[in-house]
């Protein structure tokens, strides 16, 4: 054995040994980590940071469904991308027809509002839009705008209530209270699986301190190893109202095109 | 009848063959892998509006109008090549039912292009639309296409746009774009001097002719006519269009510049000779004196013959659009070199014009959502003009709120020209069924001076009802 490869063998062990220790070391963190007690901004920080993807594609189906049980179906597309710790948005609505080929196209920026696009097909061109009136209903349905974004940890102040379960998952309780007014709601209450992260429920209180809506997932798959929630219901417990979104088509990691989530995709789509 | 296919059938049927070539060629790669080759996207709506008219001031009004069209709108997407291949079929069926009720059925090929597209860059030649500038339902910078007056402003903009030829190059850079349009032949807006409600005169001549006046007065207005000059009417080069925008994104604003060489597509009368200008009188102000004034001049031949004139306009403009908080900003501007006008003794002159706008809309808590947009017109080198002030003003409104989670919707539409102290208000209701089916119930309220632009139609307040089917 010349030198040469001798420092190959080796240098290949001692990778290997390195490899070990770091994932010894990372197991080692991950069990202080959770047997020691996660403070609630901690949990909301995991499930904030949970992977789930570089990008990726949804088929999403969407049925408004009233107190009478009357339903109102619609259908959509939605491709997102993650850059860096940004994420862009482009949904295409693809049913019923009065809203087929509505997009809209949503930038997140550093410490500032999200850019937000909307392309009317009556209108003939793209639309800046406003995305700081997160009050508003997300297309008539339960959610609003700001149930569509993603709230950063440390925009409210958190605290860990309880150990619960949720269906089969044993979750955290966090109680997640909005800081300077950045929010519609005057706090949160949120499930968060022990094992996975993902938030399974959340109850929403109105400025009164009154439960006013509910978001549960009511089914949730292991896809390509992503945790994903298959089928979510948002209720409005005001008037009886509920969102329910199934999620048809998924996929993962497909190296979705930059150009999707620009204006000229936007329109020429 | 039939009036686009007429005449632009050439320029037809090469698309025609260019379609079914690709779409045969397209068939043939469909054979092999059917998903791979074609993505066929399809919609459509049928829809009928049906006006009555809320009083009945003269017999030549039209009581009650019928405008219902079929639209078939068709992308075809090659995944084998970077082309897109469009093809939107409209087919209208329109009545005017009064004294002499008028039907019209026309089959038009609204628009029919191919759209090569690389990513720098794409190319879409052939029958089109395009939208520029930035307000709502306003034109200030809005001018690649005609518009069709036919109705007056019963449309919207969008809907009233008529799609002609043209190729359409876009340039993509990293923070810029720039697009660039040639249309080489000239395609007038559609509007309508005498013989229905919305025409410019209404029912002038019709009213001369029954009325009680001499047979040598009757004649005299029954000769009135409005040309198309040749020179216009032709598919020439010579009357090439065209236009180019560059547009980015600084500091969060959307910005353009533009620079635009097209006719003014509005047709402005011409006087032949100078008695032409006392028919024009005549015809904006239609009373006895006027008329008399008219018959005495004794006009014969070219001067009861006006022309319709387009004159060449160089626009140079700006606009932006950015969000302010909870408000959305947006604004035009433009300067328009050789805008024609009619001076108050009705001889025609071109002016240096500038047209700015600015609008402003927000969604309240309660979700209401209100438009407002403010428009300043400027003429330079003022001079005594027909129904155009120096500097005039105009504002616009929309107001509109839903209601059962949007199923049903308020919305009222409102505009005033405050210089002139004419306005027009359109209310209206949809109710939306499924996502299909809707039906809208609104009105149309007409005030002004009878030589103002809505005040010209103030006898002709309607109600309408519209039934809408999309698929």
């Amino acid at each position: 054995m010349d030198n040469k490869s001798s420092y190959a063998s080796w240098g290949k062990i001692s990778m290997a040994v390195l490899k070990i220790t770091l994932i010894w070391l990372v197991c080692l963190w991950g069990v202080l980590l959770y047997g020691e007690d996660l403070t609630g901004r901690e949990i909301m920080e995991e499930a904030f940071n949970r992977y789930d993807g570089d990008d990726a594609y949804f088929k999403m189906e969407m049925k408004l469904v009233d107190k009478k049980g009357n339903e109102r179906k619609r259908l959509l597309e939605i491709y997102t991308k993650d850059y860096g710790n940004l994420i862009k948005t482009f949904i295409k609505f693809i049913f019923p027809p009065d809203i087929e080929g509505v997009s809209f196209l949503s930038w997140e920026n550093q410490d500032k509002e999200d850019t937000q696009y909307l392309y009317l097909p009556a209108l003939g061109r793209v639309r800046r839009i406003v995305s700081t009136q997160k009050n508003l209903r997300f297309v008539n349905t339960d959610f609003t705008y700001e149930d569509m974004q993603r709230r950063r940890p440390e925009q409210d102040t958190h605290t860990l209530l309880r150990e619960s379960s949720y269906k089969d998952y044993n979750c955290f309780v966090v109680e997640s209270i909005p800081k300077k007014g950045s929010s519609q709601y005057s706090k949160r209450i949120s499930w968060v699986g022990k094992d996975n992260f993902v938030i399974l429920k959340i109850e929403f209180y109105n400025k009164k301190g009154k439960k006013i809506k509910e978001y549960r997932i009511k089914e949730l798959k292991k896809i390509a190893g992503i945790w994903t929630p298959t089928e979510v219901i948002m209720e409005d417990l005001i008037d009886g109202h509920r969102t329910l979104m199934k999620t048809l088509k998924v996929k993962y990691n497909q190296g979705v095109d930059d150009a999707i989530f620009s204006i000229r995709h936007l329109q020429e789509d | 009848m039939m009036r686009y296919l007429a005449s632009d059938i050439f320029k037809k049927i090469s698309i025609y063959i260019l379609t079914v070539s690709l779409v045969i060629s397209g068939k043939i790669i469909e054979g092999e892998d059917r998903k791979e080759s074609i993505e066929w996207e399809k919609r459509g709506e049928v829809f009928m509006r049906v006006y009555q008219d809320t009083i009945e001031d003269s017999r030549y009004e039209t009581n009650q109008e019928i405008d219902s069209r079929f639209k078939w709108k068709n992308k075809f997407k090659f995944r084998s090549f970077p082309i897109i291949l469009g093809i939107n079929l409209e087919a209208r069926y329109q009545a005017l039912v009064g004294e002499d009720t008028e039907k019209d059925l026309d089959l038009l090929l609204k628009e029919a292009y191919l759209k090569f597209t690389k990513p720098s860059y794409s190319l879409k030649i052939g029958r089109q639309t395009v939208t520029w500038g930035k307000l709502d339902d306003i034109i200030v910078l809005d001018r690649v296409n005609p518009q069709e007056y036919k109705w007056f402003i019963l449309w919207d903009k969008q809907e009233r746009k008529i799609p002609v030829f043209m190729a359409k190059y876009d340039y993509y850079g990293n923070n810029y774009q720039i697009e660039t349009v040639i249309v080489p032949f000239f395609k007038p807006s559609y509007v309508r001097f005498f013989g229905s409600d919305w025409a410019v005169f209404g029912h002038l001549k019709e009213v001369i002719e029954d009325g009680s006046y001499s047979q040598s007065i009757k004649n005299i207005i029954k000769s009135i006519k409005v040309h198309e000059k040749d020179r216009f009417s032709e598919q020439v080069l010579e009357n090439m269009q065209g236009g180019i925008r560059v547009k980015g994104t600084f500091k969060g604003i959307d910005w353009s510049i533009y620079y635009m060489y097209f006719y003014n597509d509005t047709p402005t009368l011409r006087e032949r000779t100078s008695k032409g200008n006392t028919v024009k009188k005549f015809l904006y102000i239609p009373t006895n004196s006027n008329l008399s004034q008219l018959v005495a001049q004794n006009p014969s031949g070219d001067d009861l013959i006006l022309d319709r004139e387009y004159s060449r306009l160089h626009i140079i403009g700006v606009d932006f659009e950015t969000v302010a908080g909870n408000y959305g900003l947006r604004g035009e501007l433009g300067f328009f070199y050789n805008k024609p006008f009619l001076r108050e003794n009705f001889s025609y002159i071109e002016k240096n014009t500038l047209c700015a706008g600015i609008g402003i809309d927000h969604t309240t808590s309660g979700n209401l959502y209100w438009n407002l947009q403010f428009i300043e017109d400027i003429v330079f080198s003022y001079e005594n003009l027909f129904s155009q002030e120096e500097y005039s003003h105009q504002i616009t409104s929309t107001f509109s709120k839903d209601f059962l989670r949007g199923k049903l919707t308020f919305g009222v539409d409102s505009s005033y020209r405050i210089s002139y102290h004419d306005w027009m208000v359109n209310p209206n209701f949809t109710y939306n069924f499924n996502g299909r089916l809707s039906i809208l119930v609104g009105g149309f309220i007409f005030e002004g001076a009878s030589t103002t632009l809505f005040g010209r139609y103030a006898k002709k307040d309607v109600i309408y009802f519209q039934t809408t089917y999309k698929f």
